[in-house]
């Protein structure tokens, strides 16, 4: 009886046993507390929105509103660890509109380690401020320099393709870029006469069989990279449309840009130093002018524009107070220069100051004052002052 | 044999009818041959090991380049990223988003692999 009770024990508690045995394998709970395994296909929304208010006295007029609302998603589809896809939306409430734009939208591949091509619209690399510096988030000021965005003489993007690329050069780096879009498109001033002679860069279907060609090389020449020296050109033999006497009108630009970026302790935070050199050359051409009474006078003039701005700011990262940590003030000088006889001629300089707070490393609250004289121009000279309050976000 | 003649090692030579003659001299071209090879060989060897002490020498400076101070992920983050724009909190994005964000930033600011494999190895360590 006894071995019986024993034999009958065993099995109910070794059964037990066997169970938790087999349990304590764990295969369901394992793949249940596994993490999230995430797939090579990756979608994501990024960008960047700002908001402000812009008071502007303008000879005396002033004129105050808070502005802005921008929004600009930006796409960013990742199908391998080598192609993406990538596209920025601009939504801007101006002049009483909505105003719907793309900034960019390409397809890169990464080829091997020191080559990637992109096709599509994308921002071009004349110089660094369109490409790199102009996101509300990023430019330290509310304002962009003269000589860039409307009536620009910088182009911002273009629809062609790209090859770019860095190389390591042991401590130094040299990155560079090669490109051939539609290319510029020149106002013949049939449309708006008082910008006879000025190119327009948004070329979506191109006017002519003349394809742009450009090109930045960019230095690091220092082992911390804190300082990049880069030249850029845009070239295109034809910026008329086909079959018009403006055909054959050709364009040259350069462009020169520098760039220090370092903490240096002595000064207890960091410094940052930007400039940007723009040179645009457009072939001779003779245009039209219909004066009040009905009379038409040709003329023409030497078409040659530069524009130039250089921009300092310092965050006392090192200070001891974290209020004063995320500070920083910033100042600008720039200068537009278009072409002596032109209907747009201008001569412009400008500066702006301003004092940041930074609410997080992507957000940040900008007050700025500027002030901008000019003579010639589509407001007809004069002096500008502008107040500005903005707040800028990324995401 | 004649006689008054004393025989030497080669006077074998005289008594060899042309067939084995040719023979001898096929032989000799062997001999001579595999006597070159086996200095082409000690020369090949000689050259073989200088060149390994070469190697020696190269793989001793190579040691020496693990020694060098290597920019660290972190450093390259406060570099490269502060060129444009302040540099990210590495725990406002997950290491999928980091992947993401690694690429686009990688072809839009123009960075070598190295900055940007090493900048995203940290970014996802430090999340």
């Amino acid at each position: 009886m006894k071995e019986l009770i024993t034999i009958i024990a065993l099995l109910v508690f070794g059964h037990t046993i066997y169970g938790q045995t087999y349990n304590n394998f764990e295969t369901d709970s394992i793949t249940d507390s596994e993490p999230f395994k995430p797939s090579k296909t990756q979608f994501m929304i990024r960008g960047y929105g700002h908001t402000g208010l812009n008071s502007i006295n303008n000879d005396g007029e002033t004129e105050s509103s808070y502005v802005g609302s921008a929004f600009a998603p930006i796409f960013l589809f990742k199908h391998s660890d080598r192609l993406m896809f990538e596209a920025e939306l601009e939504f801007v409430l101006e002049s009483n509109e909505l105003e719907v734009g793309l900034e960019y939208a390409d397809v890169m591949y990464v080829l091997n380690k020191n080559m990637t091509v992109r096709a599509g619209k994308f921002l071009l690399p004349f110089g660094t401020f369109m490409e790199r510096f102009h996101p509300a988030w990023i430019n330290r000021l509310p304002t962009r320099p003269l000589g860039f965005g409307h009536d620009g003489i910088a182009p911002s993007s273009g629809i062609g393709v790209e090859l770019r690329g860095a190389f390591e050069l042991g401590g130094p780096k040299l990155n560079y870029s090669v490109y051939s879009t539609n290319g510029p498109r020149l106002k013949d001033g049939s449309d708006e006469p008082e910008e006879a002679g000025m190119l327009m860069f948004q070329n979506f279907e191109d006017n002519n069989n003349s394809k742009a060609f450009g090109g930045r090389i960019g230095v690091l020449p220092f082992a911390d990279s804190s300082t990049e020296i880069g030249f850029s050109t845009y070239s295109t033999s034809k910026v008329g449309t086909r079959d018009s006497e403006y055909e054959d009108v050709g364009a040259f630009l350069y462009a020169i840009d520098f760039a220090f970026v370092k903490q240096i302790p002595a000064l207890k935070g960091f410094i940052d130093i930007k400039g940007q050199y723009n040179n645009s050359d457009v072939d001779d051409a003779t245009y039209s002018e219909v004066h009040e009474d009905g009379d038409e006078e040709e003329y023409t003039f030497d078409n040659k524009s530069n524009s130039f701005y250089t921009q300092l700011s310092y965050r006392p990262t090192m200070a001891s107070s974290d209020f004063l940590k995320k500070l920083e003030l910033v100042g600008r000088y720039s200068n537009l220069n278009a072409p002596e006889g032109a209907e747009w001629e201008e001569q412009s300089d400008q500066y702006a100051f301003g004092l940041n707070y930074w609410l997080t490393w992507r957000s940040v609250i900008k007050v700025a004052y500027q002030t901008t004289d000019s003579v010639g121009g589509h407001d007809g000279g004069g002096t500008a002052n502008g107040f500005f309050v903005h707040w800028a976000i990324g995401f | 044999m004649m006689e008054g003649v004393q025989p030497t090692a080669f006077s074998f030579i005289g008594q060899l009818d042309s067939n084995n003659l040719e023979k001898l001299k096929i032989m000799t071209t062997i001999y001579k041959i595999f006597i070159a090879g086996l200095v082409l060989l000690f020369v090949g060897v000689m050259i073989t090991s200088c060149t390994s002490t070469k190697d020696t020498y190269a793989n001793a400076t190579e040691v020496e380049d693990e020694f060098k101070i290597e920019k660290s992920g972190a450093q390259m983050w406060g570099e490269a990223c502060n060129r444009c724009h302040l540099a990210p909190s590495p725990a406002d994005y997950n290491d999928t988003d980091w992947t993401t964000i690694s690429l686009h930033m990688r072809v839009r600011a123009n960075l070598t692999e190295k900055e940007i494999t090493k900048i995203e190895t940290f970014l996802k360590s430090a999340n």
